[in-house]
């Protein structure tokens, strides 16, 4: 693979240490002991800024997970067609799981 | 011992190899970690999307047992616990990649200091689960 994948895989570390600690700390630590329910969650989405800040972190975390799976890999021998497959199904399902996270997100926004 | 810190090319053969080398704990640590993040993040986003679109009741009663459930709470308890390692090592490696700390010795005070940062962490948002 090429320098800038390794680049990103810093850029979201560093991305990810920020939004991983205020994602844990607002939602399961500002209201310590009490569940979350889906009234807060649709209160929280009205926020513009909040659905972009989810957006992201899904964007960055699945990146930095599946890159660095991918490294796993790349640690162990492989033909170039191996890594073009595996390379090929990580894709598609970070696609598929940043798409699937990003629907349920703007559904839930649009039912306020 | 004059220049503890640097090693030499054989040295650094045979104790990298060395599993009592602390470098190498971290560095497993770090993928065990990685991994079962990366199939804790797959998990968290289908199970997070999937139970908001199947609306409010099932969401209510998915997050009643996920934040309620003794065992869950453990779970998340042994959750922070692996995010806290993957992060702070993380800094280790970023500050590591920027060229701060690169000497042998310093790396293996970074990582004790961030593990103990990561101790004080982690012993801190249990007694806060716990309601103190």
């Amino acid at each position: 693979m090429h320098a800038w994948t390794w680049v990103l895989q810093r850029i979201s570390a560093v991305i990810l240490i920020i939004a991983v600690g205020l994602h844990i700390g607002f939602l399961h630590f500002s209201n310590a002991g009490e569940a979350l329910n889906y009234g807060e969650i649709v209160a929280r989405l009205k926020t513009p800024v909040l659905i972009v800040f989810d957006i992201l972190l899904l964007i960055f975390g699945l990146y930095h997970a599946l890159y660095g799976l991918y490294s796993v890999f790349l640690d162990f021998d492989s033909g170039k067609k191996e890594r073009v497959v595996v390379l090929g199904l990580l894709v598609c399902v970070g696609l598929g799981i940043v798409g699937f996270g990003i629907f349920g997100l703007l559904c839930t926004a649009r039912s306020l | 011992m004059p220049n503890s810190h640097v090693m030499s090319a054989d040295a650094f053969r045979t104790r990298s190899q060395m599993w009592d080398a602390t470098g190498m704990w971290a560095w497993v640590l770090h993928r065990i970690t990685g991994l079962g993040l990366v199939f804790y993040i797959i998990l968290h986003t289908i199970l997070m999307a999937g139970s908001l679109l199947s609306g409010k009741e099932d969401f209510d009663s998915t997050l009643s047992i996920l934040m309620g459930h003794p065992v869950f709470e453990f779970l998340d308890i042994l959750l922070l616990g692996t995010v806290l390692y993957h992060g702070l090592n993380g800094i280790r490696i970023l500050l590591f990649d920027i060229g701060i700390g690169v000497r042998v010795r310093t790396q293996k005070d970074l990582f004790w200091i961030f593990m103990g940062v990561g101790a004080i962490l982690w012993f801190w948002s249990i007694l806060l689960k716990l309601g103190w």
